[in-house]
């Protein structure tokens, strides 16, 4: 195991989809969801990946545990290429926790063979071995033994959350993608699951990729972030870095739209963003359509991610 | 202080089924002044939409408002025949709702239905209404109006549809705007926008507003004053500046804590162990004392009141005698 480099890597990777527009008008355009991503996460590391809706980022995570494969581009994991159609074993080593904890736990099925079911059909030890993890795994995330019986609508928001969580945790896996997990819950709900997930990843010395809109709950979990806007990174950089330093305009204005809860923190500037603004041409800068500081030039190049200080990456002409 | 524009006294509203009695609001008053935002704070099943829903009688079956007062104008809102309640909702007394997609209709275009509110509440003609709705557009900041008015909602953006819900909901001049959750479904970037355009619109029109919304941070940017609610009741009430220094009920002062702030590291925040309570199977006596710190026994037997603290209130015994919990 004590392989150096990356856990996993993205290597310019670009998913594009074909949108048809109406009946008789065939192909219409393409959706860029993700335009020339690469990113590395280090094994042990949480990397979190935050932007607004539409902006790329559960197409990344779905990438990442090729549940889809790439248009373009490549995913190393362990330093290797991923094949198009990935062998079973690496479906072991790579699981996801989805936002909605009430549409992905299947109603029919008994907490216990949900948790289970990676186990089933993987063909984990025996069919004793297998009860016995799955309490093992109940236990973990903080639920009872007896609730292996029951389904899922007996559960809250939380607990169905935990489930997803125990479920995924099922095969050992060294990275888990963890999409807007707490999205879905009550604040009271929201800091016992980022607890659990933090308290996991010191046990098991999991892998996190942690993808929010939100970037107070980023905040408490990630050891680097990454800001994504249409499908491309505009800056990568260690948690402290991010938040302390912020440089690119739409990370900026991200941190200010984000309301303090405090009343004294009163009267803060805010760099308003043009909303619905057109998209930009695809050599230009995504975001200077709705950039408070965009100059002439900004629209006819795309800047690349350039190293403005030790590990922090910006995506813009004038960092 | 200027008087209340609307005052809600002793509101209950129950669902009934085979299950039992839930008691989604059960015993609230509250007031807004003009030029007042309250926030109604709360998590999922605490009751916070269905007191909005009360206030204007929309609440669906098989739930029914059972006791209770809503003053406005000089009237008793839940006493008036539909056909003179229907003259002020939507009028007066407008309410905003969290998911604009589904409050608005699909098959219109959106001046239509901008001008459809114009022409049933303020008797104008189509072409009045239609410009109308135009300079409506205008002020909550949409660009090209007049093209605006053409579309259907599905061409919209998020941020764009909840402005035409606003837009909509100011056609008539309200003196009370109901907003439940007005942002959630928005990006923040967004959602700085329209929270700044519902102030902006509040001090031009001195209209009140509630603000119902489970997040500190808004409820911190936006109000003066806020009731926090728990199960159908208010927990707690009083000035936003107190609130987030001195938060007095244990579970508002576990909810202040448990916020996720950059800053804070996963691990360490505070959380709030169980979960939201069944409204259905509702513990007794105090209803949060199974999830709280501070319990003691008088928790579990008897239901505490509002207790007055400085000039607030909390519903905890800890605050019985003047209180210093």
């Amino acid at each position: 195991m004590a392989e150096a480099g990356p856990l996993v890597e993205l290597l310019d990777v670009r998913k594009h989809y074909a949108v048809r527009g109406g009946l008789f008008e065939g192909r219409a355009g393409l959706v860029r969801a993700v335009d020339g991503v690469s990113l590395s996460i280090a094994r042990g590391e949480t990397l979190g990946l935050v932007g607004e809706s539409g902006c790329g980022k559960s197409t990344l995570g779905r990438l990442l545990v090729a549940l889809e494969p790439p248009s373009a581009g490549e995913v190393r994991f362990h330093g290797r290429p991923l094949p198009a159609r990935p062998p079973k074993s690496f479906r072991r080593q790579v699981q996801m926790i989805f936002q909605d904890p009430y549409s992905s736990l299947n109603p029919r099925k008994s907490v216990g063979a949900i948790v289970g079911e990676g186990l089933a059909i993987h063909g984990v030890g025996s069919r004793a071995g297998q009860r016995e993890r799955v309490l093992e795994l109940l236990g973990l995330v903080g639920l009872r033994p007896e609730h292996a019986r029951r389904y899922p609508h007996e559960f809250s928001g939380g607990q169905r959350q935990r489930v997803a969580i125990a479920r995924s945790l099922a095969l050992n896996p060294e990275l888990v993608v963890c999409d807007e997990p707490v999205s879905a819950l009550d604040v009271s709900i929201q800091a016992q699951v980022l607890n659990l997930l933090y308290d996991l990843q010191q046990r098991l010395g999991l892998t996190y990729l942690f993808i929010s809109h939100d970037l107070a709950v980023v905040s408490t979990l990630a050891d680097r972030v990454a800001v994504m806007y249409r499908g491309r990174l505009v800056e990568l950089a260690p948690r402290e870095a991010i938040y302390g330093s912020p440089r690119h305009p739409y990370t900026r204005a991200l941190m200010a739209a984000v309301p303090i809860p405090d009343p004294e923190a009163a009267a803060r500037k805010r760099a308003h963003l043009k909303d619905n603004a057109p998209v930009p041409a695809a050599e230009a800068c995504p975001f200077a359509p709705r950039c408070p500081e965009a100059e002439p030039g900004c629209e006819d190049e795309s800047p690349a991610l350039s190293e403005i200080a030790p590990g922090h990456f910006v995506a813009c002409r004038k960092p | 202080m200027p008087e209340a524009v609307l005052a809600v006294e002793g509101l209950r509203t129950h669902f009934f089924s085979r299950r039992g009695v839930a008691k989604a609001v059960d015993g609230v008053d509250l007031a807004i002044a003009p030029d007042e935002t309250l926030a109604v704070v709360g998590e999922s099943g605490c009751g916070k939409t269905m007191l909005a829903l009360s206030i204007l009688r929309l609440v669906p079956h098989p739930g029914r408002i059972v006791e209770g007062r809503v003053r406005f104008a000089g009237k008793d809102l839940l006493g008036l025949p539909e056909k003179a309640l229907r003259t002020i909702r939507g009028n007066a007394i407008s309410m905003i709702f969290q998911e604009p997609m589904t409050s608005l209709n699909p098959v219109f275009r959106i001046g239509d239905q901008i001008a459809e509110t114009l022409r049933l509440h303020r008797g104008l003609g189509q072409e009045e209404a239609l410009d109308a709705a135009r300079a409506l557009l205008v002020q909550v900041g949409i660009p090209e109006p007049g093209r605006r008015l053409k579309t259907f909602p599905h061409e919209l953006s998020g941020g764009m549809r909840q402005r035409v819900m606003i837009a909509m909901a100011l056609a008539c001049d309200p003196k009370v705007l109901l907003a439940d959750e007005p942002t959630t479904a928005l990006d923040v970037t967004i959602q700085a926008e329209i929270l700044d355009l519902m102030r902006e619109l509040k001090t031009r029109r001195q209209a009140a507003v509630m603000l119902i919304t489970h997040d500190l941070g808004i409820v911190a940017e936006t109000s003066r004053k806020l009731v926090i609610m728990y199960a159908g009741r208010i927990v707690e009430r009083g000035d936003v500046l107190s609130f987030f220094k001195n938060p007095l009920h244990p579970y508002a002062k576990l909810l202040l804590a448990a916020v996720p702030r950059i800053g804070r590291r996963a691990g360490e925040l505070a959380a709030i162990s169980g979960s939201v309570p069944d409204l259905l199977r509702l513990p007794e006596g105090c209803h949060f004392h199974p999830r709280c710190p501070s319990v003691f026994d008088r928790c579990r037997l008897e239901r505490p009141p509002l207790y007055g603290v400085g000039g607030r209130e909390v519903r905890c015994f800890l605050y019985d005698g003047g209180g210093h919990g």
